[in-house]
């Protein structure tokens, strides 16, 4: 479970990223984190994974503080930030190898799980080559693979869709249900509405650094009407796109 | 030109962080501390080393005013100024041109290759600018007020200065452009450039040392001190041979007028077809070297990837999985193997050349050299030791070279220590390389007997992990996480100037102290205390760094 209670993050000494959010997230659920550009989306996720020093407030995974015991749980979270972070002159395989060993995953277990993984993403033929061979989409593969190899109680996924091939993104979204549905959880941000709207038992709205919506999308809709997620996600982030003249293009 | 000069500007603007930093100092106060302890860091170094370079300067000048051969004295430093500034700027060159992320964009831009090379040869001058303003500057203002000269001189005195670096940057551009399109197809076409590079160092060096009986006057042989003296033109113009700039410099300098004037034009004539042949070269080659530097080969061995069980052939614990990484990632990168397993080995190799050298001349280096110090030859070879151990560049950059990865240090379920220890132990395998060639140097050349290489050797080793374990430190204050190039984590690293100054500071002041007890206690008793106290300061540095390298890790 996560749980958030009054999470701030000011950079600088004005701006303020995410300004005193409450989050909890249930197993068995995949939440989407929804909200436009610059919301706090990846500076939330951030502070959840370690990457960023929270301001104020609490963030507990497990019941545990993220601050207060931080190797305990990374240990149960499979993370992909929104750019792989992958050092480009190792081969794939060390890589994953160097994962299994950090998250000390028996021999045994990283050949099932990891040749699975591989083959599914079809990234089986380029494994043995240096990373930066690897397109952005394969680039992205390898972060979810190592990000999965573990078995994480908890995945965390930054925009998790960009760059990969329909196939894949099919793969990949099958893959997060079937991780909730075994007792897991799944927090992950996007822009795609569509993929928000199929497999999200919940979703988690972020406008201006705060949290303006958190429910089931059925939830929205009783509030906001029979609308398509894209348009109550305009209204519920107050969109100003009808302004926009767009004849000044023409 | 406009393009050439916006684009130079935005290139100045990147390396130097200027927008960056302005920012940052308007709103986060916290930055303007390392920002003034830069700067106090300089002035320090300025006030202590200056007035000895202003001494080397005056007895210099004055011993070639003595012999009449005052020309060579400005000769001299000019060259002197470029050889610095080959050694010093030619890995800085290579990441500036191929391993800086900036091309990706710029290659994509509307500019001609020469625009770009003069947009990057602009930061590569403003970099190299500083040595000719260390050494140069203050020898030919010397020279100036030493010979009151006239207006005219100082005019031609600033645009010496200013073109200084060009002559060895271009030689150095002018090499590297064929070669790295000769070896554009090949793999390791990053570490070949490095090597190919340092082999051209090395080639200078020979030149040099071959060269030296021509102007290197205080050090020659004395016997071949009166060809100097009966015919020192012939000797000044052997050196437009030697190094051209020096030779034209040096006349713009010393002759007046119309000779001035004409030596000055020739001078800065020299200078533009060496630019003009580098822009011809840089054109017809660098997009085409670069694009294929961004390509990587793929394997060919698709086949046998395919079989899980030799994918997956071996667990490794946490630690020795990050001991690993640490290996990895330095071999990977030859900015940084190349600068590393340099700096273990430079420092032995110049005791060794040193010695060569002082045979050769037939001078006895423990009489003319150290003489007054022999009685703490101990030390001394702990000193060569100790910087051969702990100036490897590693540790003072041990998290500045994460650059971005440190993110990834910050995800991983692992402790600080496990971090601490796994970049400590790559630090020490490395530096055991110099810290035990020192030894041995230092044990041949001072005669030292077994007893005493062994207490040498112990002290050698508890000093390093100190010195080691102190640049970790300094880096963990303050990593440079944010560069693109690898360059700048290592050679161009503001940690490294604050560490060698700290580092010799602390070894001077050993040696000053050990001088002195030596006087009344033997010094191998006082080694062996010395190694006492300073385990204690291993041990307190460690919990140090570990406590730091905690809150860095949590920090944004």
């Amino acid at each position: 479970m996560i749980e958030i209670v009054g999470l701030t993050k000011v950079f600088s000494e004005k701006i303020i990223a995410v300004d005193n959010i409450d989050l909890k997230i249930n197993e068995g659920k995949v939440v989407g984190f929804l909200g436009p550009n610059g919301a706090g989306k990846t500076t939330t996720l951030n502070m959840i994974v370690g990457l960023c020093k929270p301001t104020s407030g609490k963030i507990f995974i497990n019941g545990i503080d993220v601050r207060e015991e931080p190797e305990k749980v990374k240990k149960v979270i499979g993370f992909v930030p929104d750019e792989p972070l992958l050092f480009e002159k190792i081969t794939g395989i060390s890589y994953l190898n160097f994962i299994c060993d950090i998250f000390e995953v028996p021999l045994e277990e990283r050949r099932k799980r990891g040749g699975w993984l591989l083959q599914a993403f079809k990234l089986l033929d380029a494994i043995k080559d240096p990373i930066s061979t690897y397109s952005h989409g394969m680039r992205q593969k390898l972060a979810l693979i190592s990000a999965l190899i573990h078995k994480p109680k908890i995945l965390i996924l930054d925009e998790p869709i960009v760059g990969l091939d329909p196939e894949s993104a099919d793969i990949l979204k099958q893959i997060m249900k079937r991780h909730a549905s075994n007792g897991n959880l799944v927090f992950f941000t996007t822009h795609i509405m569509e993929i928000a709207e199929k497999i999200c038992d919940e979703i988690a709205i972020i406008d201006r650094g705060k949290i303006v919506f958190q429910g089931t999308i059925d939830e929205l809709r009783q509030t906001k009407g029979d609308k398509s997620l894209e348009q109550l996600f305009l209204e519920v982030t107050k969109s100003e796109n009808e302004k926009i003249d767009f004849s000044f293009l023409d | 030109m406009k393009k050439l000069i916006s684009l130079s500007l935005i290139e100045l603007d990147q390396h130097y962080k200027i927008s960056k930093n302005k920012y940052l100092l308007k709103h986060t106060k916290d930055e303007t501390v390392p920002f003034f302890a830069l700067i106090a860091v300089l002035a320090t170094m300025i006030i202590i080393y200056f007035p000895f370079y202003l001494d080397f300067i005056r007895v210099n000048l004055e011993y070639y005013s003595l012999k009449n051969i005052e020309p060579l004295f400005v000769a001299e430093f000019i060259m002197i100024t470029g050889f610095i500034g080959f050694f010093l700027g030619a890995f800085v060159l290579i990441g500036e041109f191929f391993l800086k992320k900036d091309m990706k964009l710029l290659i994509t831009l509307p500019l001609k290759p020469s625009e770009v090379i003069l947009g990057k040869l602009s930061v590569v001058l403003c970099d190299q600018m500083i040595i000719s303003l260390i050494f140069l500057l203050p020898a030919l203002i010397y020279f100036g007020i030493y010979n009151h000269l006239s207006i005219g001189y100082y005019l031609s005195m600033i645009l010496v200065v200013l073109f200084s670096q060009i002559f060895p940057v271009l030689l150095v551009l002018v090499f590297i452009l064929p070669i790295s399109h000769l070896f554009k197809k090949l793999k390791n076409k990053e570490l070949i450039l490095y090597i190919l590079t340092s082999l051209l160092m090395v080639l200078a060096l020979i030149y040099i040392f071959s060269s030296k009986d021509i102007f290197f006057i205080v050090a020659t042989n004395p016997q071949d001190m009166p060809d100097i003296y009966i015919n020192p033109q012939g000797i000044f113009s052997r050196l437009a041979w030697i190094y051209p700039p020096a030779f034209l410099g040096a006349k713009s300098l010393i002759n007046t007028n119309i000779y001035r004037f004409t030596w000055t034009i020739a001078f800065i004539g020299f200078h533009i077809i060496l630019l003009t042949l580098s822009l011809y070269i840089g054109e017809k080659l660098y997009y085409s070297t670069y694009v294929n530097f961004l390509e990587a080969s793929t394997s060919a061995e698709k086949k046998a990837s395919k079989n899980i069980d030799l994918l997956f052939n071996k667990a490794l614990s946490p630690n020795k999985a990050l001991l690993k990484r640490e290996w990895l990632y330095f071999l990977k990168t030859p900015s940084f193997s190349v600068n590393g397993f340099t700096n273990v080995l430079i420092f032995p190799g110049l005791c060794i050349l040193l010695a060569i050298i002082d045979a050769g001349i037939g001078i006895n280096l423990q009489k003319e050299l150290v003489g007054p110090l022999i009685k703490i030859k101990m030390f001394l070879v702990v000193f060569i030791s100790a910087i051969a151990g702990s100036l490897s560049g590693l540790s003072y950059s041990c998290f500045s070279r994460e650059g971005k990865f440190i993110k990834e240090l910050k995800v991983l379920p692992i402790t600080s220590s496990q971090i601490v220890i796994s970049k400590f132990l790559h630090i020490m395998q490395l530096s055991s390389i110099g810290i035990i060639s020192g030894a041995l140097i230092g044990y041949i050349l001072f005669n030292l007997n077994f007893l005493e290489f062994i207490n040498v050797l112990t002290f050698s080793i508890i000093i390093s992990i100190f010195f080691n374990l102190l640049q970790m430190l300094i880096d963990a204050f303050k990593p440079t996480f944010d560069w693109d190039n690898p360059q700048k984590a290592m050679k161009q690293n503001a940690n490294g100037l604050f560490s060698i100054l700290v580092i010799f500071g602390i070894l001077i002041l050993l040696g000053f102290l050990y001088y002195y007890i030596s006087i009344y206690f033997d010094l191998h008793f006082v080694l062996i205390i010395s190694s006492c106290i300073f385990v204690i300061f291993d041990i307190l540095l460690y919990k140090l760094l570990k406590n730091r390298t905690t809150k860095l890790l949590k920090e944004d």
